[in-house]
């Protein structure tokens, strides 16, 4: 990196300010992804392609990183990032409650009821030590603590 | 880390620190705007000169200030900057506002504004304009002199600070809802603010056009407003009411919110109609937008214009109507409870209606030619606005205070708030319809004889109203004081399906549950809204 700038610097444009330089391009060593089954990693698969000479870019066009990645994912129905449910575990009974995933030891989950059945919002403190069961639909919920051991709570 | 008070209160980002401000700084301008109406109501207790030693000119400064200091240094600030930025994250289930230092920023805008009214109203003669500041009355040949000028730059701080304040909340609301939460899922307070932001937006800046151009008239020879330059103060007065219709139900829309969460919750059922409300709240928004000229039926209007805003008017008494039968219907069947905020919900249902009744006379044009400029529209405007907005207002203060605070407040206190504020409201507002529909003109200190008797019960009632101002004061210092802990009283907010001792555990609404007073990051961990599979 500081070669190239050096190099650059005297073989180029000896007086221009580093900020200038340090927009020479990058390599670029994975293609622009397209779709998700082709993101290679937090890599230039995640750089848009920009947008053409003349035209207005899209946010499809410009975006990059991880904003790129859920676009990707929103245009596929994929919820790159569980936001709307990130619930994979049980099915909401006393014997099989659903798990939810905490950090912390306990959550506050708005429970609208199962598909089909959903409700207003009710909310509900879910704890890892007892399961939460909501007083509207009756689904239960209970916390799984996912965060490392040593800083667990129980 | 502990921040040093002074750097917390002056530099903080936080919104709930920030909400304090708004709310401190919104009693200080709810005194200094109810001490001005006091003086008011003294000097028009009896014909003659009661108070103001025939000087008319102070009194209509007093008017000015009122007004002012009134909706854009107290009711504003409570509504969108206490109650909003309290509440709008929190009950988004976001960390904070989305800008956060530009919170900050929209908030240290008011106490100079607060400075500016003040310092117009006491230097020289004051503006004696009304909040309306129409010119000519409002130009250099009436008001030479600095007041008019800086109650100008009073308009454009608050100003400044709503817009700010107006952005920061739309992309919250856009971009910041926790896991799950659809815009359709946002409860009803956080689509009032949403309404009341775009509504700022839209007509803020046609306000700063119409009073720059009045300070360049002023101050630099132009000739905007002036008919001997080839201007029109009609001009001044479109500009003027394409923002103050739509101001009026900015005022409005944050206390329409809120009433539905108390309504709700305190006749344990969910809210009736909920998109509905929503669809309400959306088209008063529009409509608010269409029809500014009913303020303006005697300029002199063409006979279509005034049809048309009669009609577009009257229009607006149907989203209202479906918020108040709406209401009425959560209220039916309910498990209502008599709780401070509810007091505070059904005083607003009964004297909103009021007011929304005598603005459908208003609003025919014809009917306008007798009540214009009258007393009647005093009435009017206070029953929607004193008892609308600030029933609102004090109700979520009763009905949200303890979550702000961690304190409960004193049921007595508050209930003697309440019943002293109910009643002085009414003594004071409801002769004045009778005194406009006899022909009692507004911003006039002086009166024939004959307008005595409603005139003088009235004034008692403004003098009730500072015994009201005075419980309030005694039940907000009870309960900062000696507000027993909440666990101690758990009925104060009654969660609507399941007893209140489970409160912490589960709710109908996000806010109620948190820990009282909320964290400092009131989420640890972003809450979800699940359907789950
Ligand atoms: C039902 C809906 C409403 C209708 C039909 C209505 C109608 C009117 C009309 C026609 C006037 C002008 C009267 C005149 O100057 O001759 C007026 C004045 C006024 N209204 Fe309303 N109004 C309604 C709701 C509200 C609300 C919700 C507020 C505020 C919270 C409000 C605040 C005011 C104020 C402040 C004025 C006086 C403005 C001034 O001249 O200084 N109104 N209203
Ligand atoms: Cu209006």
């Amino acid at each position: 990196m500081f070669s190239r700038i050096l190099k650059q610097t005297v073989s180029k444009r000896t007086l221009t300010s580093s900020s200038r330089l340090f927009q020479a391009p990058t390599k670029v060593n994975s293609p622009t992804a397209t779709k998700l089954a082709e993101v290679t990693g937090p890599d230039s698969s995640l750089i848009g392609p920009g947008a053409q000479p003349g035209t207005i870019p899209s946010n499809l066009d410009q975006a990059t990183g991880l904003e790129r990645f859920e676009m990707l994912g929103k245009m596929e129905g994929v919820d790159v990032f569980d936001m709307e449910n990130p619930i994979f575990e049980g099915s909401g009974t006393m014997q099989d409650p659903y798990l939810v995933p905490t950090y912390v030891g306990y959550r506050y989950v708005g429970c609208m009821g199962k598909k089909g059945e959903e409700h207003r919002p009710y909310w509900l403190k879910v704890t890892c030590d007892e399961p939460a069961r909501c007083w509207h639909s009756g689904v239960v919920f209970l916390g799984k603590y996912v965060g490392a051991p040593e800083h667990s709570h129980h | 880390m502990k921040l040093n008070y002074v750097t917390r209160w002056t530099f903080s980002t936080s919104h709930k620190d920030m909400a304090m401000l708004y709310l401190m700084f919104g009693m200080v301008s709810a005194m200094v705007a109810t001490g001005m109406s006091v003086l008011m109501r003294m000097e028009l207790a009896n014909g003659n000169s009661q108070f103001f030693y025939n000087n008319h000119q102070a009194f209509n400064v007093m008017v000015t200030g009122h007004a002012m200091a009134m909706m854009f240094l107290f009711v504003m600030p409570v509504l969108m900057g206490a109650f909003g930025n309290f509440f709008v994250p929190m009950l988004m289930g976001a960390v904070d506002m989305a800008f956060a230092r530009l919170n900050n920023m929209s908030f240290w805008c008011l106490p100079p504004a607060l400075v500016c009214v003040m310092v117009s109203v006491f230097m020289e003669s004051g503006p004696g304009t009304g909040w309306t500041v129409y010119p000519p009355l409002s130009s250099m040949g009436s008001h030479s002199g600095p007041s008019v000028d800086l109650a100008m730059f009073a308009l454009h701080l608050t100003t400044m600070s709503s817009l700010l304040g107006a952005m920061n909340f739309m992309v919250t609301m856009l971009n910041m809802r926790t896991m799950g939460m659809h815009m359709m899922n946002m409860p009803l307070f956080v689509w009032a603010m949403f309404f009341t932001a775009m509504l700022l937006l839209l007509s803020l800046p046609v306000l700063t056009a119409g009073v720059t151009l009045l300070l360049l008239d002023r101050n630099f020879n132009t000739g905007f407003y002036e008919v001997g330059a080839g201007g029109d103060p009609m001009l001044y007065e479109h500009l003027f009411w394409f923002f103050g219709h739509p101001e009026v139900y900015m005022l409005m829309m944050p206390g329409f919110g809120m009433m539905s969460h108390m309504v709700s919750t305190y006749s344990k059922k969910p809210m009736f109609g909920e998109v509905g409300m929503l669809y309400a709240m959306g088209s008063m928004g529009l409509l608010g937008f269409l029809v500014w000229s009913h303020h303006m039926y005697m300029v002199g209007l063409d006979m279509d214009s005034r049809a048309y805003f009669t009609s577009a008017t009257m229009m607006m008494a149907v989203p209202t109507g479906m918020k108040m039968f709406s209401w009425l219907a959560t209220l039916y069947g309910g498990e209502m409870r008599l709780g401070v905020p509810m007091l505070f919900a059904l005083g607003f249902l009964f004297l909103f209606t009021m007011g929304g009744l005598t603005g459908v006379m208003l609003s025919n044009a014809s009917m306008d030619v007798a009540f214009h400029d009258t007393y009647y529209v005093v009435g009017h405007f206070h029953y929607v606005l004193s008892m609308g907005a600030l029933f609102s207002l004090m109700g979520a203060y009763y009905y949200w205070g303890p979550a702000m605070f961690g304190l409960n407040y004193n049921k007595v206190w508050a209930e003697m708030h309440f019943w002293l504020l109910f009643m002085s409201v009414n003594m004071m507002f409801l002769p004045m319809h009778f005194l406009g529909l006899n022909g009692q003109p507004r911003r006039m200190p002086d009166y024939p004889d004959a307008f005595m008797g409603w005139n003088y019960i009235s004034s008692m009632g403004s003098a009730m109203s500072m015994m009201s101002v005075l419980a309030g004061l005694k039940s907000v210092l009870v309960q900062l004081e000696n507000g027993t802990n909440e666990e101690f009283d758990t009925q104060v907010t009654p969660d609507f399906l399941e007893a209140n001792l489970t409160r912490s555990n589960r709710d109908h609404a996000l806010e109620l549950m948190l820990s009282r007073p909320a964290e400092f990051h009131t989420f640890r961990e972003l809450p979800m809204l699940v359907t789950p599979r």
